[in-house]
């Protein structure tokens, strides 16, 4: 049971005819209940393609992914999507293109509700879902708040809520902390722990953060670009210590840590150095 | 060394303007650097009073003929007048309600038409390669230049005017709302399939409520070419209409009707653009927010 991803490649043809870039080669992932994954690596490795494969965006070229051992065909409410918020008022200049993944004209209650709408759910009762899963992200005192007025920090736990009403299998998380100050994104990454052991949903989560990545991860798997690869996979259990201890801080300045950062940090800027990175 | 800068006097218009040039640092609130920031509210109903007594001093003066520029007084005089006794065979509030009839009466054919074939082009490619030709070509030509044909294909009747207003309408809001449609962003596209949305779905719930600020736009763009468009509409064969009265003043140079014609096309179109504004902040709060 679980996720399976078998031998995954994903070939998008290049500028020049005849050209092909390899987004993905050869992945293997297995996601089983309980997992939390966390995809790390440096830009261009493929990351938000392997997550758009999962989600059901886009087709491999070959390979095949499956949940509970039907092929993936197309999104769908068993894989809920966390997308990224880019917060801050945007352009009111010409066309404002919205980079983020609420629906402004809907209230805080309204966006976590807004899946069950779809599905025909009568009023009551998806009112009672979200206000479950609002409550479990802190969020019980803002159901009628216009989430444009609220901070990033607060939008997210808005599309963490609305991705759990639909009661997904899994959480498909695409850097979902990456716009967020510091300290909302260390508080933010301890509520998505408590959330996934409270619901125990499949996780994968995707970001540039090594820190954030090894407190989280169950599984790491670090990617490498050019074609896009898992290069290597660690088990990690520091998200069970902070369980355990409830101090973040002491856990991510611990020697063992430190020392697991220290390697991964040196893998991905040994691929940075090769070729990889920003210079797109 | 001598300091060479201007010295101009501390606060007032010439300070202001002189900053233009200033070096030092900004004052709270303001960020150094960024252009023509602060208010100027103050300065626009300076300007606007500055050009007011301008008209009424030349003409006390007698710089300028009545014939040219007629005084304010007589202006509201004439407005008076033609309020109650009327002007070339219908009073002024008949000529407004026929000016609005056929502005608004394109408006809403517009508004019907143009913003569902936007939201298509926005969403289909089909739909995009078929209509986009025809409006790009038609758009950028003045609406006097294709006047005649409307005028040879609908006759000289209603018919010609209304479409002449609606054709200038169409294109600006058919434009908006495609451009609306193309605003959404894809992680919200995303985030509703992944809800088990089905496309019907995104595009109601989704597309269409994404697209709403700019179809706003759209409508007020297009009421704002609806007015400017009104006076050529009413050259040919219209028997009432503000329009139709300035040009016909015009030809009998009754000069004051013509400016206080003006006054009142300007006026009524401002305060439907303020409508719109207002509606706009009304149905979508969130313009510009996020």
């Amino acid at each position: 049971m679980g996720l399976q991803v078998d031998g995954v490649t994903v070939v998008y043809p290049g500028r020049k005819p005849g050209e092909e870039v390899h987004a993905l080669e050869n992945i293997n992932i297995d996601i089983s209940d309980g997992d939390f994954v966390v995809a790390l690596g440096a830009s261009g490795c493929g990351k938000t393609t392997l997550l758009n494969l999962m989600a059901g965006f886009i087709a491999p070229s070959a390979g095949r992914v499956t949940l509970d051992q039907e092929v993936v065909e197309g999104p769908g409410k068993e894989r809920g999507v966390v997308n990224h918020v880019v917060t801050g008022p945007g352009a009111d200049r010409g066309v404002v293109f919205q980079k983020h993944a609420l629906l402004p004209w809907l209230t805080v209650l309204e966006n976590a509700e807004f899946g069950l709408k779809l599905q025909g759910m009568s009023k009551p009762e998806r009112n009672e879902t979200a206000s479950k899963y609002l409550a479990l992200v802190g969020l019980e005192d803002f159901h009628h708040h216009a989430v444009y007025q609220l901070s990033g920090g607060m939008q997210q736990r808005v599309g963490i809520a609305r991705a759990l009403t639909s009661n997904p299998a899994m959480l498909l998380m695409d850097e979902p902390l990456g716009a967020l100050d510091a300290l909302t994104r260390e508080n933010l990454q301890e509520l998505i722990l408590d959330v996934w052991r409270e619901t125990g949903k499949m996780i994968f989560f995707i970001t540039h953060s090594v820190e954030e990545a090894l407190f989280m991860a169950t599984r790491l798997v670090v990617m490498s670009p050019r074609p896009g690869r898992i290069t290597h996979t660690y088990d990690l259990d520091f998200q069970q210590r902070f369980f355990d201890c409830r101090d973040a801080r002491a856990i991510k300045s611990s020697a063992d840590f430190i020392e697991v950062r220290e390697k991964v940090l040196s893998i991905i800027h040994g691929d940075e150095l090769a070729g990889g990175g920003d210079h797109v | 060394m001598s300091d060479t800068a201007v010295t101009v006097p501390k606060g007032g218009v010439l300070s202001a303007i002189a900053n233009v040039f200033s070096k030092g640092p900004a004052k709270p609130g303001e960020s150094y650097g960024a252009p023509g920031q602060g208010s100027s509210v103050a300065i626009s109903v300076a300007s606007s009073l500055g050009l007011f007594l301008l008209w009424y001093a030349v003409t006390a003066l007698g710089l300028i003929k009545p014939l040219f520029l007629p005084s304010p007084a007589m202006v509201f005089d004439k407005f008076v007048e033609v309020a109650t006794e009327g002007f070339g065979g219908s009073n002024l509030m008949q000529h407004t309600l026929w000016s609005m009839g056929r502005v608004f009466g394109a408006f809403f054919a517009a508004a019907l038409t143009a913003i569902p074939v936007g939201i298509f082009m926005g969403v289909n490619r089909v739909m995009r390669g078929i209509f986009d030709p025809p409006i790009e070509f038609y758009r950028p030509i003045p609406p006097l230049a294709y006047l005649p044909l409307t005028i040879i294909w609908f006759g000289i009747g209603e018919t010609s005017k209304l479409i002449l207003i609606y054709l200038a309408m169409f294109a600006p809001m058919a434009l908006n709302a495609r451009a609306g449609v193309r605003s959404v962003s894809i992680e919200q596209i995303h985030a509703a399939y992944s809800l088990g949305a089905t496309r019907v779905q995104v595009i109601l719930h989704v597309i269409l409520k994404g697209a709403m600020p700019e179809i706003l736009t759209g409508m007020r763009i297009g009421i704002g070419f609806g007015w400017t468009t009104l006076v050529a509409a009413e050259m040919v064969a219209a028997e009432a209409g503000l329009g139709y009265m300035v040009l016909n003043a015009s030809e009998f140079l009754v000069t004051d009707v013509v400016i206080m014609g003006i006054i009142v096309i300007g006026i009524i179109a401002y305060l439907f653009d303020l409508l719109m504004r207002w509606i706009e902040r009304l149905l979508v709060p969130w313009k510009g927010q996020m």
